[in-house]
């Protein structure tokens, strides 16, 4: 009779612990998930890849919702660990960069603020980083194709093309935004043509590869009114801020009503500067929730970021650092410069009070010092600095000479850890 | 076929002539196209890189001014889209392919036609162009192929096969030892 007792007991007890174990069937969130379709942006009417307030939700979202979107890499490439330099030159760049939205949140309206947290990002398992011909921070340093392909884990990022390197994960959305209203697109436009017409850098709207089409293609509805996703602007997108982390707010001012909430081109990380052009970008499912701040969208100029303890994790345990002044070749105008006349900077070899010089000095010795010290190639040591290399400001007092520092954190070089 | 000393600066004419007929949203990634000659392949259709690769190879030494590159496209669908307009002028295929994408059948069923002009065939390849491409660029180009014939397996001249009628005017000008045409916009 005690056996028998004593079996149910021990029954019992086990029994309860086996309840216990499984906590799977537990839920607590309300999710709305946007999911990816076929190979590229053009299959999936999930995806979009310019700006206009007409662009129709996908979803529809409340405050405190588990906001799920399935993200495709920045340039829509389909690239794979064995592309070349040969498959960067075939880049449709009409394409770039496919969204993942827009999702209507709710109870929000025009003057409102959307905060949003970002709760976490999977990365797919693999990632590229780039040099763009005509595209990136020097790019009359590096006029051809380069491809680095990364092998991707939560613990680093490694490739057969960086031997002895791994890059940390430290991911975010290279782009995360809300749509413009009309008063938006209107002044965007207008200010973004006289800069045009000033020889500026700037990338109206074009309707090869635009998206969607029945309001952005050739023959849509907005199709002169569809902003490109290359500058951040107000409303966020391609903000390219490495700061704003898993577990950081951002906030946004909301232009239409139900925001048009969006992101895409997620980093598994990348350098302040992301000189190259590109950070390692990849796919990824990117989680965020939203509250509505009502009423305080209207004074916002421009999106801002809200963390804690996520820019110290950042920061490298050791570093090299170099320093950069505006100083110049005689006769040699940047690209940066170039639209601007330039007849009263081309033979100077010290510019004044010009953080964009800074910065390119610091650069080019940093990629010199990658090279001399540690055998990169100088596409490689570029790719270096595009993906764990921060442009900082020192100081913008010490005239003429600000300075700009380049930051490596040596935690990237494999002899350096474990 | 003798003009190698009279050949003007190539990459000045590609300049020209990109500037004015791509499609490209992204202007500074004509950086890139203007300053070389983009020989288009596909992961899709297998023979077309590698051979490209060897092209590559024969006009760079033959046209040093062109500044050949190989570009593979992923997909037929990209091959469609940066040939259509224009942002690659030049591509190679193979033959049933090639055939597909000028008739919008087949494998470029789904994404459309696109008219093309024959520039040379490497057995099952064909090397088109786009009908814009300026028959100066496609004599040059011709010639530096036929040069460079030896070493191009299986290299055939448009004119060894019957009924082609799609050749592109510049290549037929090469063909018959026409003096080179000046450089016209299309």
């Amino acid at each position: 009779m005690f056996k028998k007792i004593l079996y149910v007991i021990v029954f019992t007890v086990f029994s309860s612990f086996y309840a216990l174990a499984d906590t799977t069937d537990q839920k607590w969130m309300k999710k709305v998930e946007v999911t990816k379709s076929g190979d590229h942006c053009v299959d999936d009417k999930n995806c979009f890849n310019r700006y206009h307030p007409k662009i129709p939700p996908v979803a529809k979202a409340n405050p405190g919702d588990m906001i799920i979107l399935h993200t495709r890499d920045a340039l829509d490439t389909g690239f794979r660990l064995d592309s070349t330099a040969d498959d960067l030159a075939t880049v449709d760049l009409g394409l770039v960069h496919p969204m993942t939205g827009p999702v209507h949140i709710n109870g929000a309206k025009r003057g409102d603020a959307l905060e949003v947290t970002v709760i976490d990002i999977a990365p797919d398992e693999y990632g590229y980083t780039v040099i763009a011909p005509g595209f990136g921070f020097l790019r009359d340093v590096f006029p051809d194709p380069y491809i680095v392909n990364w092998r991707l884990t939560r613990i680093g990022a490694v490739s057969d093309g960086m031997p002895g390197i791994t890059i940390p994960y430290e991911a975010f959305p290279g782009s995360i935004g809300v749509l413009p209203g009309e008063p938006e697109i209107k002044k965007w436009k207008s200010r973004e043509a006289a800069l045009a017409a000033a020889s500026g850098v700037v990338l109206g709207p074009s309707t090869g590869g635009a998206l969607p089409t029945k309001v952005c293609g050739e023959k849509g509805s907005h199709k002169d009114d569809c902003l490109r996703t290359i500058p951040p602007r107000e409303n966020g997108g391609n903000m390219d801020v490495q700061q704003q982390q898993i577990g950081t707010k951002i906030i946004f001012p909301c232009f239409i009503d139900g925001c048009g909430l969006f992101a895409g081109d997620i980093h598994y990380a990348q350098g302040d500067g992301e000189v190259s052009g590109t950070a390692i970008e990849m796919g990824s499912i990117l989680t965020v929730r939203v509250k509505i701040l009502a009423g305080k969208g209207k004074g916002m100029d421009m999106p801002v970021t809200i963390g804690n303890d996520q820019i110290i994790d950042m920061e490298p345990t050791r570093y090299y650092q170099t320093l950069g002044i505006p100083i110049k070749g005689k006769g040699e105008i940047p690209p940066s410069h170039k639209y601007l006349d330039s007849s009263a900077l081309v033979n100077l070899t010290n510019a004044s009070e010009d953080l964009t010089l800074s910065a390119r000095h610091a650069l080019i010795q940093m990629i010199d010092y990658l090279v001399n010290e540690h055998g990169l190639t100088k596409e490689q040591a570029y790719i270096l600095c595009s993906v764990a290399v921060d442009l900082r400001v020192g100081q913008v007092v010490d005239v003429p000479n600000f300075i700009v520092t380049a930051v490596l954190n040596m935690d990237v070089f494999d002899k350096y850890r474990n | 076929m003798k003009n190698n000393k009279k050949i003007p600066n190539i990459i000045i004419y590609i300049f020209i002539y990109l500037i004015f007929s791509a499609h490209s949203p992204w202007g500074q990634y004509l950086a890139y196209r203007e300053q070389h000659l983009l020989i288009m392949s596909t992961r899709e259709d297998a023979p077309t890189y590698p051979y490209s690769k060897i092209l590559v190879d024969v006009i760079n030494k033959q046209l040093p001014e062109a500044s050949a590159r190989a570009a593979r496209a992923r997909t037929f669908r990209r091959v469609q889209g940066l040939f259509s307009t224009n942002q690659m002028p030049l591509l190679l295929l193979s033959k049933k392919n090639a055939k597909a994408l000028i008739r919008g059948k087949g494998v470029f069923k789904k994404f459309g036609a696109a008219d093309a002009k024959i520039i040379y065939y490497f057995d099952d390849l064909v090397l088109l162009a786009q009908p814009s491409f300026p028959d100066k660029f496609a004599w040059l180009l011709t010639n530096a192929i036929i040069k460079g014939e030896e070493e191009l397996p299986g290299a055939t001249s448009p004119l060894n096969i019957r009924k082609i009628t799609d050749i592109h005017p510049g290549t037929l000008m090469a063909l018959n030892n026409e003096k080179m045409p000046e450089l016209i916009k299309k």
